[in-house]
């Protein structure tokens, strides 16, 4: 409801003003003086001012003024209320900084027009200075998203150069190339493929953002797309020494998907659990028909260190880090944020459950048309 | 032969920097996680520790701090590594009492030189 502050010391004006406005739906709040008027103003941030000139004490000029001065009510547009033909009032007024006059006697349809016009001039400028803040806040978000994929995209160079470093010496020195030597290439290689994988997380995430990204639908057993992902998980599964299983309930239909999509998005999903899963815990794919909501759901459940309440939601935002692990942050904040424009692009859900101490639970639906 | 106590949660990054490290005459022993750095420090007595800052549970800087603030552990030097240079990780690094802080990737050589001086810093 829009909200209107009048700051008037005769009792009939304001009174006046209150019948003219209060049956139209405005909310009316009132100050008898310039000094409490300020107050008024900082406390109940009106939607707009109608401010008398000639007051005792301090006058609508010096009220406007200060109301003009502050921070708080400097964008609440101020309406003079003077006596006709007073064009010296209208210039100082206007010095002052209000934002236009009404003069009296008031006459109703004007006064409300007025009021109609400056609730729209303040509504598109807070929605501008809104839009602005956002702008700020994500350009700040871009920034330290860049320091810190710079950084991510860093850390799997280090068995990249070292590996390299040391064979090419061995080489240089024509030693024999030995079991440790192709070890090392071997690192190599797999801290590549850990660079191209976020590269291409990165990537992915901004087509799929601007939609760009194709669906390739096919007809998909998901049983059997789990299992090709647990394959592909099978020597992180192996390192991190944890258990995978696959529980495929009865009777699941084939589903329209993009099947190299979710199998990334699943892949995603499980590799985020054995991070979070420390050796000797079990990772559950639960695939199960909800034929109420003709959906199949397919859920990851580990038991890993959990994610706290407050982040459950944050957790699929673009970037976002877990409040727990600030420093020693393992998985980008791409990843999820990746799975959660994946499954949305297929018309589906994907959320994520926890409960303190018992691992987390990530759940996705898809429809089956 | 010197020993080095080797602290990283990447196994790629761990093995390469193993091998790496004993090719050149280093006894190196691992651990993955800053969990039981101290304790390893205390039983097995590395000259000197090489550790990641980011690993989960106990971070590097946690793990350094604790060595550090032992009677027992703190003469020896330690090595933080880490991708994140900027100047408020990299001072977090030394107020838990890191001697030198290496920025990933590195050269191998850069290891290398900063663990021979350290070394010898030490005799």
């Amino acid at each position: 409801m829009t909200k209107i502050l009048i700051i008037d010391d005769e009792p009939d004006i304001v009174e006046s003003l209150e019948v003219m406005l209060t049956p139209r739906g405005y909310h009316v709040v009132t100050a008898s003086s310039g000094g409490s008027g300020v107050g008024s103003a900082a406390s109940e941030k009106p939607d707009i001012i109608l401010l008398d000139v000639m007051m005792p004490g301090m006058d609508g000029f010096e009220t406007c003024r200060r109301l003009k001065n502050s921070d708080e009510t400097k964008n609440i547009p101020v309406l003079l209320l003077t006596a006709l033909n007073q064009s010296d009032d209208k210039v100082k007024g206007l010095d002052a900084g209000a934002d236009d006059f009404i003069t009296k006697p008031f006459n109703d349809v004007e006064l409300r027009a007025r009021v109609r016009a400056f609730v729209r001039t303040k509504k598109l400028r807070d929605d501008l200075e809104e839009s602005y803040r956002r702008l700020k806040e994500l350009e700040q978000l871009r920034d330290s998203l860049t320091h810190m994929l710079v950084h991510d995209l860093k850390v799997p160079l280090t068995a990249v150069k070292g590996g390299v470093e040391t064979v090419l010496d061995a080489m240089n020195k024509k030693e024999n190339l030995l079991e440790p030597h192709r070890r090392l290439l071997a690192n190599a290689k797999s801290g590549a493929d850990k660079v191209l994988g976020l590269i291409q997380d990165i990537l992915d995430a901004s087509r799929m953002e601007e939609n760009k990204l194709p669906l390739h639908k096919s007809p998909v057993d998901m049983a059997a797309l789990a299992r090709s992902c647990a394959a592909m998980v099978e020597p992180l599964r192996a390192q991190s020494q944890v258990a995978l299983t696959i529980n495929a309930g009865p009777s699941l239909p084939e589903i329209n998907l993009d099947e190299a999509l979710v199998g990334r998005v699943l892949v995603n999903l499980i590799s985020n659990s054995l991070k979070f899963t420390p050796p000797g815990g079990t990772i559950t794919v639960s695939l199960s028909y909800r034929p109420g909501e003709k959906q199949v759901e397919c859920a990851v459940h580990d038991t890993g260190s959990g994610i706290p309440q407050e982040d459950l939601e944050k957790i699929f935002d673009k970037f976002f880090q877990r409040s727990d692990f600030q420093a020693t942050r393992k998985g980008q904040g791409l990843g999820l944020a990746f799975c959660r424009l994946a499954v949305e692009r297929h018309g589906g859900k994907i959320w994520a459950e926890s409960e303190n101490g018992k691992g987390s639970r990530f759940v996705m639906r898809f429809p089956l048309s | 032969m010197k020993k080095i106590l080797l602290v990283e949660d990447d196994p790629d990054i761990l093995e390469s920097l193993k091998i790496t490290l004993t090719l050149k005459g280093y006894q190196v022993s691992t651990l993955t996680d800053g969990q039981g750095v101290c304790e390893k420090v205390r039983t097995s007595r590395p000259d000197l520790v090489v550790m990641d800052v980011m690993m989960p549970a106990v971070d590097g800087y946690q793990a350094c701090q604790a060595l550090k603030s032992d009677e027992r552990t703190k003469m020896v030097p330690v090595i933080l590594l880490s991708a994140r240079t900027q100047k408020t990780e990299v001072e977090m690094g030394f107020s838990a009492g890191a001697d030198r802080y290496l920025s990933k990737p590195f050269m191998n050589d850069d290891l290398l030189d900063t663990i021979q001086s350290l070394l010898s810093k030490k005799k």
